[in-house]
């Protein structure tokens, strides 16, 4: 148990780590499976469930596999339900590896995505735009606006504190929330109480139902590729989250990449937002469950918190839009089994702490 | 053409007026266990910290391998010095064996695969820190002297001819402190610069092969052990009255009353 001397220069045998590497695989695959589960059963619930034979029969038509038309069913599958589940595929899965990209970044696993401030400041963009009478479009441009401004104004900020690092990340993003928070209550106050409130008020709920096919269009290529590019700089977030001086003793340089990582993450929340407004706790909670399913290391766990993210949306915006005989809002759902499913995982966190 | 070293090194933290280090020369060679001592907030880890290029200096400057530290690139350094951090704070539970991987990164890149070469080294350095039983365990769970010795791995692992360690001996336990100057002892042996900042005279005493001593921002002597950890010395930088014993070897402190 000494350290060995002249150790080095032994034979060491290679572990297969095979046995490791199965089980992440695994997971990987059922987590697969289950995205798709989720959205076969999202096509097929709702105010108007359909049978799987019905909807799988609306894709063959497509295809031109069968030649019997479901006129109604097909416009259910298409028209209402298909844009709006791949739009719970993408948010779900941006939200998530945003919000692991954050944890790491801060190296604080309690971290969510609007930690500098994204949520307020695009909040305050939505409702100016609303009071300032714009269409759905100019909400969705004024929110992602918003919430970039308000991530700048944070970063800026802390830039004028003297000291650097974390600490005035942290300073920077709590007064940029704090302006923007405050932005967003004149705003509230200066509106039109009997339609522009509960216009702002309806949207900072968050929702996925005004979700079509032209949203899809103009956000799924960006959204993608920011995603994607979130899952290829894992292994960077491993070295990140140790530290400053030793992340710069491995070579890599923190002034340049936290800040990279940063924008990255934020420009996909604040895409989530113009989209789909506040939906919160996703980006908090998935990555604690793909940590606790396979293990911390980025490489391993962001694939699979993108696809925990994805399906746990569909499933979560499927509760929204069934539940009851009216809707209720998506952030509001997430939120309340987010916070209720938190428990379980802290639980499972804590065990080993004494 | 010297290791590393530095000229009329000189830092000032912003908005204080006495540097916190001044007009530090210095000249490490491989080979070499140079102990540090100091008293708390002397300067002891800025010095590491400015050796290393985490921080600029106001003036001066440290050379590696005779060229500018400004002038070589983060990965180019790391191959060629590896730091222990005072603390290490866990904030995610990576296994062990992953954080000794992450002393490879400057080799096999932040994204590459770990080829054959990198796992021997990460094995060897895990087997020489007697840390093979742990490799599967989160590092969150770990005492802090048993993370203490995966960050030393994970030096180890780095491969890089410079060590540079800010007070290694915090957190261990007694043996591990043994353990822990013995191999630092063996890793200069095998040509490796080894730099430690240390609160601890009797082990420089026994193991260093220079010792540093570093007061009110400058090197207040400098040279082999048995001429810088002395009674006079000792007493001077710690303000306390303290006598010495040799016996086999070793130097042995005690406090000693004015009056005897």
């Amino acid at each position: 148990m000494a350290y060995a001397r002249g150790a080095a220069g032994s034979a060491v045998v290679l572990p297969r780590g095979s046995a490791i590497s199965d089980r992440s695989a695994l997971i990987r695959f059922a987590a697969l499976a289950g995205v798709v589960l989720s959205v076969l059963g999202a096509l097929c619930l709702g105010r108007f469930p359909l049978s799987p034979g019905r909807v799988l029969g609306v894709f063959g038509s497509l295809l031109h596999l069968s030649s019997a038309s479901d006129p109604v069913a097909q416009v259910v599958v298409m028209q209402a339900r298909l844009p709006r589940i791949l739009v719970a595929l993408l948010v779900g899965s941006a939200l998530s590896c945003g919000g692991a990209t954050y944890q790491a970044v801060f190296r604080n696993p309690l971290v969510s995505p609007d930690l500098l401030g994204v949520l307020s400041g695009a909040a305050f963009g939505a409702a100016l735009s609303i009071v300032s009478g714009g269409s759905a479009v100019v909400v969705q441009m004024g929110a992602f606006g918003g919430g970039l401004l308000a991530v700048g104004t944070g970063l800026l900020i802390s830039r004028t504190l003297p000291g650097g690092g974390i600490l005035t990340l942290l300073l920077g993003g709590l007064i940029g929330n704090a302006i923007f928070t405050a932005l967003l209550s004149l705003v509230k106050y200066l509106a039109d109480p009997m339609d522009q409130l509960p216009a702002i008020v309806n949207w900072l709920l968050g929702s996925l139902a005004p979700s079509g096919w032209q949203e899809l269009a103009w956000m799924s290529g960006p959204l993608i590729v920011l995603t994607v590019a979130l899952v290829l700089c894992a292994p960077v977030l491993d070295v990140l989250s140790l530290g400053d001086d030793e992340a710069r003793s491995l070579g890599v340089s923190v002034r340049v990449m936290r800040p990279a990582l940063i924008v990255l993450a934020t420009l996909a929340c604040a895409m989530t937002i113009s989209m789909a407004g506040i939906i919160g706790w996703i980006g908090l909670l998935v990555p604690h469950v793909a940590r606790l399913l396979v293990g911390a290391e980025h490489r391993g766990m962001m694939p699979v918190t993108a696809l925990l993210g994805a399906g746990g949306l569909v499933l979560a915006d499927t509760c929204a839009r069934s539940l009851t005989t009216g809707e209720v809002p998506l952030g509001i759902v997430t939120q309340l089994f987010g916070a209720l499913a938190f428990v379980l995982v802290l639980r499972r966190l804590r065990r080993g702490v004494q | 053409m010297t290791f590393l070293c530095c000229e009329g090194l000189t830092f000032c933290q912003p908005g204080r007026k006495r540097p916190v280090l001044e007009g530090i020369d210095l000249a490490l060679e491989p080979g070499e266990l140079v102990g540090l001592l100091g008293l708390n907030g002397a300067g002891k880890s800025t010095l590491l910290r400015l050796l290393m290029g985490f921080v600029v200096p106001t003036s001066g400057e440290v050379l590696l391998e005779g060229r500018a530290l400004r002038e070589w690139s983060a990965s180019a350094i790391a191959r060629r010095l590896a730091y222990v951090p005072q603390s290490h704070v866990a904030s995610f539970p990576y296994t062990v064996r992953r954080m000794v991987e992450l002393g490879r990164v400057p080799y096999a890149g932040l994204t590459g695969r770990l080829g054959a070469e990198d796992r021997m080294a990460v094995e060897a350095a895990l087997e020489r820190m007697g840390l093979e039983a742990l490799a599967g365990r989160p590092v969150t769970e770990l005492s802090g002297g048993e993370r203490q010795r995966v960050v030393l791995a994970r030096a180890i692992a780095q491969d890089a001819r410079g060590l540079l360690l800010d007070e290694p001996m915090t957190g261990l336990d007694y043996g591990h402190q043994i353990r822990l100057i013995a191999l630092l002892h063996d890793l200069a042996r095998e040509g490796r610069l080894v730099m430690l900042t240390s609160h601890r005279p009797e082990e420089l005493y026994v193991r260093a092969s220079r010792v540093l001593i570093l007061d009110h921002g400058r090197i207040e002597a400098d040279g082999p052990p048995q001429d810088v950890v002395t009674a006079q010395r000792m007493s001077a930088l710690y303000g306390v009255p303290l006598r010495q014993m040799d016996h086999a070897g070793n130097r042995f402190f005690h406090h000693g009353r004015d009056d005897e």
